[in-house]
């Protein structure tokens, strides 16, 4: 199980449709926003294929401008 | 895991998270951040990202001998704890599994032969037989037959001593890197404009500005945690504009306000064009202009940069002189400028009359911040250095420059371009601190920190990384020596250089961690410890200059570039590289022609034996002995290296290194500091870092009262009026210089119809040696594809994934056509990256260079695409 923190930006108009969407993902979390726009998401994946895939879904969301992968856990050793 | 457990990990990663990115949490939250990660065996230490140039921090952290776990530095005023996926996998690369641990040597019958195969070998075995090479090469044909091609990835540490060994030691100025690839246009480009090298900003312009705008990049995919820093300025500052000027539509488009998409090497004349705008709408600062700029220009008649029989280069007067410049008036800057109109440019280039001005006139306005990147767009290009000088060019006319929010910034490819090619002068034609070595104050200068009898140093260029396999190929160079870095996929027209390399008589070493294309084609391949199995130092994009400890020990045998370079200058004598020496085509003031004198009398005097190694004459003089390991800095950490040579070798270097620059301009501060700092930015005077040079109030070099002042040196005094004219003083000015528009060396044709340019993708860096053995990022982006415009593969009815030939008039590749994706070329234009050594991108391009800098060109040759 690896847990990924990513910074989802996006214009502060869209905060509020963006969480939505993302925690109607069974995957991912918002967990704080702040008033320039941006979210801080964690995402749970099996692995770092998928936890790249689900990274990528989240970039394709339509008024997400980026998501910066932050913050990387797993409980074993990465390498 | 258990769901309470998973639950706790992802409130400390996203509290963790928020404080790194500054949103204010309650302090109880944060206390828990790191409480899931304190296991008791687990150490962390502070260090660089082994990638890109922007110099991200990392926080690493080591258990029994393995990294385990990486993270972005929250402390590190850089990346501010952001990561791209990259820099997560940077403990992924040193464990792939065909990772090199033995020195491997191509014999029969168990002996060396060039047509042998790989068959491990002790270091003994190694050095003696590369020794034995290097030596019979030299005794016949003096310095200029071994090279050594360098890499603006090596540690500061690496490159200094690989300069010194070959420039001091065995009196060769053939030593250059892969860095003439991708920053040599920009070195070129400030020496011109500035006489010294490297931006007079630095990254936090980026919260400063108004406006960003792109060219020739694709920040988004290749510098992704400064576009994030980019994106943010835009979410929170209201007149932010973003421009993207690129030959293709890339993810940097995707939050830009203006997109100007136009034809190969058509940027001088867009650039000319916006200079033309501002000085007919009032875009031009005068006061400034006056006190801080003069006019400049130079010759037309220069060439490609190819060898000197190619068709190209005929009737070409000025190819040998391309840098000549002299002063001009501004009334002749302005007629130069008067055929560049919005609509000839518009034609030429393509992009629309509206852009084009609006664009301008984001540069027009008095009251904007603007702040302009580029990478390998303006730096591999034919006019690599006009362009650069063209980007300063408008931004001194409009007085925006060296100024919080406003200036022109050439961003890096590599992790130490600056910091170790540039600063260090791992180059055919420098040494340390911008001094170079046809000038006899330096090559003074040098001799007498390095210790060396005078007239040791050679005064005569030595062969650039283009020259250098071009000489490999007419057989000139016979030692060629690789680190850290992948030539022979690295360098365009490859089939040639491939040839050469295990065709002619020559011997070729390639240091490398893995089996690259390069150590595949090497005759000796020297096994490396990588960037965290050594202690090191890199200086990124924006001077800033960061150091970091040793984390774990190499695998088996492997051994850091600088272990190497120290043990092979063992296997010289004073008398065999200090006497007399052949130097075909010398002619300097104070030297035989054709020859290098014979310093031992002098070295005798200055108490040196002829019977020393250059060892002990370069790297273990009694002052670097002195400097002790162990030493508290390393706080529990390794260093296998001092452990070695019995002392801080590291620390030894830096401390004569760090002489150089003082007073001049290169100020870096001592060795233990970089290890309580999350690196500073030189020059560092007083222990204060400069964010802006040349600006009163933040560089100590600039006076009360001169509001800006370009000290620069180099260049200054340049004839006035015309190529003949009286030399003129430049003293604290800036250049502005006028160049025209001249095409590319080859265009699409009705043979090969299409343009190539070639690039980078994110989840691959470089020739792909370390990232291709992440089996995340390979599985990501496997191999490179051919981007195609769906028009162009409907009209030769190739279809999505398909594979295809590849062809130029050098040679063929395969690879697969991609329509869609993140790149969205326009018609008559393929983009293929080059990471891949199975698609080899670079047998299709040819070595074209800017004749100036000397850099090759990737980005504009004629191919044409044929269905399998």
């Amino acid at each position: 199980m690896i847990i990924s923190g990513i910074v989802v930006a996006s214009r502060p108009e869209h905060l509020s449709e963006i969480s939505e969407e993302v925690n109607a993902l069974p995957w991912a979390k918002v967990h704080f926003s702040d008033p320039k726009g941006r979210l801080v998401v964690t995402l749970e994946a099996s692995d770092l294929d998928e936890s790249m895939e689900r990274m990528e879904a989240l970039q394709a969301l339509p008024r997400v401008l980026s998501a910066a992968l932050a913050e990387f856990c797993s409980d074993g050793p990465m390498a | 895991m258990s769901q309470t457990r998973r639950d706790f990990l992802k409130n400390a990663v996203a509290t963790s998270v928020a404080g790194s990115i500054g949103i204010s949490l309650p302090t109880s939250a944060l206390a828990k951040v790191d409480e899931w990660r304190d296991r008791a065996t687990w150490k962390w230490d502070k260090a660089v990202c082994r990638f890109c140039g922007v110099g991200c921090g990392i926080m690493m952290a080591t258990d029994q001998g393995r990294i385990v776990s990486v993270k972005g530095d929250p402390e590190s005023p850089v990346n501010r704890g952001l990561n791209c996926i990259k820099g997560y996998f940077n403990a992924k690369i040193m464990y792939g599994e065909d990772r090199l641990t033995k020195p491997l040597l191509r014999k029969t019958n168990g002996v060396y032969d060039k047509n042998g195969k790989f068959t491990p070998v002790s270091w003994d075995e190694a050095f003696e037989v590369m020794a034995a090479k290097f030596k019979e090469y030299y005794a016949e044909h003096g310095p200029a037959s071994v090279s050594i091609f360098g890499s603006g990835q090596y540690t500061i540490d690496e490159g200094y001593a690989a300069a010194k060994f070959m420039k001091a030691g065995v009196r060769s100025n053939n030593i250059d890197p892969n860095a003439r690839h991708c920053m040599a246009s920009a070195v070129a480009g400030f020496i011109q404009t500035f006489g010294i090298d490297e931006p007079p900003g630095c990254y936090d312009d980026i919260e400063l500005t108004d406006t960003v705008v792109s060219w020739g990049a694709n920040m988004a995919e290749c510098h992704p945690i400064l576009w994030s820093r980019v994106t943010d300025r835009k979410l929170t500052h209201e007149p932010m504009q973003i421009v993207n000027l690129s030959t293709f539509s890339n993810r940097t488009s995707n939050i830009a306000d203006l997109e100007l998409i136009f034809a190969p090497q058509t940027d001088l004349a867009i650039q000319n064009f916006i200079a033309r705008y501002m000085i007919e709408h009032g875009g031009m600062n005068q006061k400034f202009i006056d006190k801080h700029c003069a006019f400049a220009t130079g010759p037309t008649d220069i060439g490609y940069g190819l060898p000197a029989d190619h068709p190209l280069e005929q009737g070409q007067a000025m190819r040998d002189k391309a840098g000549a410049h002299w002063t001009i008036s501004f009334e002749e800057f302005k007629k130069n400028l008067a055929p560049y109109t919005a609509e000839y440019v518009s034609k030429l280039s393509g992009a629309p009359e509206e852009k084009l001005i609006a664009l301008a006139k984001l540069y027009a306005d008095p009251k904007r911040k603007v702040l302009s990147f580029w990478t390998m767009g303006f730096n591999q290009h034919s006019r690599g250095t006009w362009v650069n000088e063209q980007i300063y060019m408008i931004h001194l006319l409009g007085g925006k420059i060296s100024t919080p929010g406003s200036g022109a910034f050439s961003l890096t490819g590599q992790p130490s371009a600056c910091g170790t090619a540039r600063e260090v002068g791992v180059f055919a034609h420098r040494l340390p601190s911008d001094m170079v070595v046809a000038n006899l104050k330096h090559r003074a200068t040098t001799e007498k920190l390095w210790g060396l009898p005078p007239k040791t140093l050679n005064p005569k260029v030595g062969t650039h990384a283009v020259q250098m396999v071009r000489e490999l190929r007419s057989g000139e160079v016979k030692f060629f020596w690789a680190m850290v870095t992948n030539p022979f996929q690295d360098l365009a027209n490859a089939n040639e250089w491939i040839r050469a390399a295990r065709e002619k008589d020559n011997f070729i070493v390639v240091s490398d961690c893995y089996p690259t294309v390069s150590a595949k084609l090497a005759d000796l391949v020297l096994p490396v410890a990588m960037i965290y199995e050594k202690w090191g130092a890199y200086g990124n994009a924006e001077r800033r200059t960061q150091h970091w400890r040793q984390q774990v020990k190499a695998p088996g045998d492997a051994k850091g570039d600088l272990w190497q370079i120290l043990e092979f200058s063992k296997r010289f004598k004073l008398a065999e590289v200090w006497s007399e020496q052949l130097l075909p085509g010398l002619a300097a003031e104070g030297f035989e022609d054709g020859k290098l004198p014979n310093v031992l009398a002098d070295a005798k005097k200055m108490g040196y034996d002829p019977e020393q190694t250059l060892y002990e004459v370069l790297f273990a003089r009694p002052e670097h002995k002195s400097v002790k390991w162990p030493d508290p800095i390393a706080d529990g950490h390794p260093n296998d290296i001092a452990e070695d040579f019995g002392f801080f070798v590291h620390k030894a270097l830096w401390n004569e290194y760090q002489q150089f620059g003082l007073g001049n301009g290169h100020d870096l501060a001592d060795f233990d500091t970089y290890h309580g700092v999350r690196g500073l930015r030189w020059p560092v005077v007083e222990r204060r870092e400069t964010r802006w040079r040349f600006r009163e109030g933040h560089d100590p070099y600039v006076k009360p009262g001169q509001d800006f002042y370009f000290y620069g040196k180099a260049l200054k005094e340049i004839p006035a009026g015309g190529p003949n004219g009286e030399k003129v003083a430049l003293d604290g000015k800036a250049k502005i210089f006028f160049r025209p528009y001249a095409p590319a060396a080859e265009s699409p044709d009705a043979e090969y119809d299409l343009w190539l340019c070639t690039g980078r993708v994110l989840e691959h860096w470089h020739s792909g040696s370390m990232t291709k053995r992440v089996p995340e990022l390979n599985r990501a982006v496997p191999y490179a594809k051919c981007y195609m415009h769906p028009a162009d593969a409907a009209a030769r009815g190739i279809a999505r994934n398909e594979e295809v030939i590849l062809e130029s008039r050098r040679g063929k590749v395969k690879a697969r056509v991609e329509t869609q994706g993140r790149n969205t070329v326009p018609e008559g234009l393929l983009f293929v990256p080059w990471f891949d050594e199975n698609v080899l991108i670079n047998k299709l391009t040819l070595d074209t260079t800017c004749p100036i800098s000397k850099e090759t060109d990737y980005k504009k040759y004629a191919v044409r695409v044929r269905k399998i």
